[in-house]
């Protein structure tokens, strides 16, 4: 290179020579300017935005909302009927047995249709049911008048307790005393099915069983009316505990199911962090020049060199938990993170010159990056204490399997990977002597990524709600700081995770 | 495109010449950016700020001078301005503390030619580093950088005058330029 001698006129040879200086910015630049300059063409971008917000609110309020359809609110009257019959309702199963079963099965079958005969509805609606079904008779004990109270709803309707049997044919339901509707005091037991009988010779299992609302007579509906109320029930005629929860879930509403196996939560995690340190070996070090000190710091003498400490960290979060199985929960959520370690350092009275020893991305060849600062690695008069820190935003994706537990207790281990992105932080380097310390914020990673492992014990209190308390291992799987830094730096923290988990 | 229309439908918010626009210019003012700027980021970010005001004001531009001395100006400015929202910064200016900052050889970039010039200008403190861009490349008067920086000119004058022996230091130790040789009288006694 030709050397420019020196000169009297310094300034002509700076702007001379700074003026042949070109640098090419990054597409980032340019894309940021345009979005600036042409807010309307990000529409697009935030059309898709506002809709998947709206749509998470729509659902949130969905969710929310109790039985809003006919068929949800008559789906939740038998619900009751069932209960009150002697059946309990489990979210996962749809129905269990209880001990009143051969007892109360008749009235639960007849309380259950005729609940849902009383209501101002057709099931019809069902793809899954066929209308065009041959008759049938049907007998049973007959039900409380409390019991149809509750059934027929909104509609002040009567219902003869004194016929004995009742048939149900073409659409129209007679009885054996003219009333109409009546139940047959013809029960057995020992057979959980004779309360149905089936009057077509061909030994269908399944029989279906169609009520027309005109021949149920009603206090308050007038014939002129003319309203049709249609039920088909599918009945497996060999297992009626099938038969029950087919029918649970054929009527059951999706969002019903949904719910049912959806549960939020809320939590927080306190924990104590640290950092794993590293040689970044992303650059090429035999290609290295001789301007550079320290190059080849190993890890032990960066741990010698400097006094760094733990200090606590903070998690606080929201998942939804979705169980697949009685086993398996997914989940998904929020998260906010605070991480942080701290340094012990020193104060200098003035600023110093140093270097920061960075990795040139475009050569592969690490530059010594000068700075100036007034923090010290060394010992000087003044003490102070740095902080290392981020804040970040996550979303924790993972499952939580079940070990071991009954009813209330449960011991849980799970997994979460989380995508984060870095809001903030601090950030200090040690300098390429590792004699000071260097701020720069702009190295922090804007995106990095964690993986946490768990293992919790969960206790169902009696309100419902779920209590979750467990240690967490939170690690970050890519370093705090860009690939231009020399040095890895993994954060991790080890905390207890307190955990709040209730049903939608 | 010429500038002519690369000035006119940039005007008129036409993307396209404001892209040609900005291909044009920015390398050159992403230079300048980047000697105020801690590093390359903060360099780009002031660039970006600087085009968006350009953009936005080009209509003001009345042809009067050189169209890239007036975008100059402005990047200038919004680096200024950046660099002033840092609260250290007005610190970094008034400080006088030459003598404390020793440059080793071994810490100057083996880089090259232009860019050689460019680092071993950013290796100068911030205070000392702005001074010396606005007043020798730049070509502000001191009494326009005291306006700028909110100090006083002579505190722009001393800062400049030691920026100025800091860097010849550097730039001879760097043997980017030299001493002139030493006159030796001959024949005296």
């Amino acid at each position: 290179m030709e050397k420019n001698f020196y000169r009297d006129n310094f300034e002509q040879l700076l702007r001379d020579t700074t003026d042949n200086f070109r640098m090419y910015p990054s597409n980032r630049v340019w894309h940021s300017i345009y979005n600036n300059l042409h807010p309307s063409r990000r529409w697009p971008s935030v059309a898709v935005w506002l809709l998947f917000i709206f749509s998470v609110i729509f659902i949130g309020v969905a969710n929310k909302q109790g039985p809003v359809s006919k068929y949800d609110e008559i789906n939740s009257v038998n619900n009751k009927e069932i209960k009150k019959a002697g059946f309990q309702h489990s979210p996962d199963a749809g129905f269990t047995e209880s001990n009143h079963w051969d007892t109360d099965k008749e009235q639960l079958l007849a309380a259950n249709k005729t609940g849902v005969a009383g209501n101002d509805f057709s099931l019809n609606t069902n793809s899954r049911q066929s209308a065009k079904m041959p008759a049938v008779t049907v007998t049973g004990q007959p039900i409380p008048e409390s019991g149809f109270g509750k059934s027929t709803g909104k509609k002040n309707r009567t219902i003869p307790a004194t016929a004995n049997k009742f048939t149900i044919s073409g659409g129209q339901i007679t009885s054996d005393n003219n009333e109409d509707v009546v139940y047959s005091k013809e029960t057995n037991s020992n057979n959980p099915l004779n309360g149905i009988e089936n009057e077509t010779d061909n030994n269908q299992p399944a029989i279906t069983v169609s009520i027309t609302a005109p021949g149920v007579h009603t206090t308050a509906m007038d014939n002129s009316e003319k309203k049709k109320e249609n039920v088909n029930v599918k009945v497996d005629a060999n297992n009626d505990k099938e038969w029950i929860e087919h029918f649970a879930f054929q009527n059951k509403p999706l969002l019903s199911k949904w719910k049912s196996r959806a549960r939020y939560q809320f939590y927080i995690t306190p924990s104590i962090g640290y950092r794993a340190i590293r040689k970044n070996n992303s650059y090429s070090v035999a290609a290295t020049t001789s301007f550079i000190t320290n190059q080849n710091t190993p890890e032990r003498q960066f741990e010698q060199a400097t006094s760094h400490a733990p200090a606590v960290n903070m998690e606080l979060g929201a998942n939804v938990i979705y169980s697949v199985s009685k086993l398996v929960n997914l989940k998904i959520g929020v998260q906010l993170n605070y991480t942080n370690y701290n340094i012990n350092a020193y104060e200098l009275k003035h600023p110093t010159m140093t270097t920061l020893l960075l990795n040139d991305l475009n050569t592969g060849l690490p530059v010594l990056s000068p700075r100036t600062t007034t923090l010290a690695n060394t010992e000087n008069v003044y003490t102070t204490k740095l902080n290392n820190n981020t804040y970040q935003v996550s979303v924790p994706i993972g499952a939580d399997i079940k070990i071991a537990g009954n009813h209330n207790l449960k011991w849980y281990a799970g997994a979460t990977i989380q995508p984060s992105y870095i809001a903030g932080g601090d950030a200090y380097f040690i300098s390429s002597d590792l004699k000071n310390y260097v701020t720069d914020k702009s190295l922090i990673r804007k995106w990095n990524l964690n993986g946490g492992i768990e293992t919790f014990i969960s206790y169902k209190t009696k309100s419902g709600i779920i209590l979750n308390a467990g240690p967490q291992f939170r690690y970050q799987l890519l370093s705090t700081y860009s690939k231009k830094y020399s040095y890895d730096e993994k954060l991790y923290n080890l905390g207890l995770k307190i955990g709040i988990t209730t049903r939608f | 495109m010429t500038e002519e229309q690369m000035l006119a439908g940039s005007i008129k918010n036409n993307a396209a010449a404001q892209e040609a626009f900005y291909n044009k210019f920015s390398p050159k003012m992403l230079g300048v950016c980047y000697r105020f700027a801690k590093n390359r980021e903060d360099a780009e970010d002031m660039l970006q700020e600087g085009f968006i005001k350009i953009f936005t004001q080009l209509h003001q531009y009345r042809n009067e001078g050189a169209l890239e001395g007036w975008i100059r100006r402005i990047i200038v400015h919004t680096c200024i301005n950046t660099l002033k929202k840092n609260k250290k910064f007005a610190d970094c200016v008034d400080i006088i503390h030459a003598n404390s900052i020793f440059i080793k050889e071994d810490m100057i970039p083996s880089i090259m030619q232009a860019k050689q010039v460019v680092e071993c200008i950013r290796m100068l403190p911030l205070g000392y580093r702005t001074v010396l861009n606005l007043y020798a490349i730049e070509g502000y008067s001191h009494k326009e950088i005291a306006g700028m920086l909110e100090i006083e000119e002579s505190t722009s004058r001393s800062q400049y005058t030691r920026a100025k022996a800091m860097l010849e230091d550097i730039l001879i130790k760097k043997r980017i330029i030299q001493k002139p040789a030493v006159k030796v009288a001959y024949g005296a006694k």
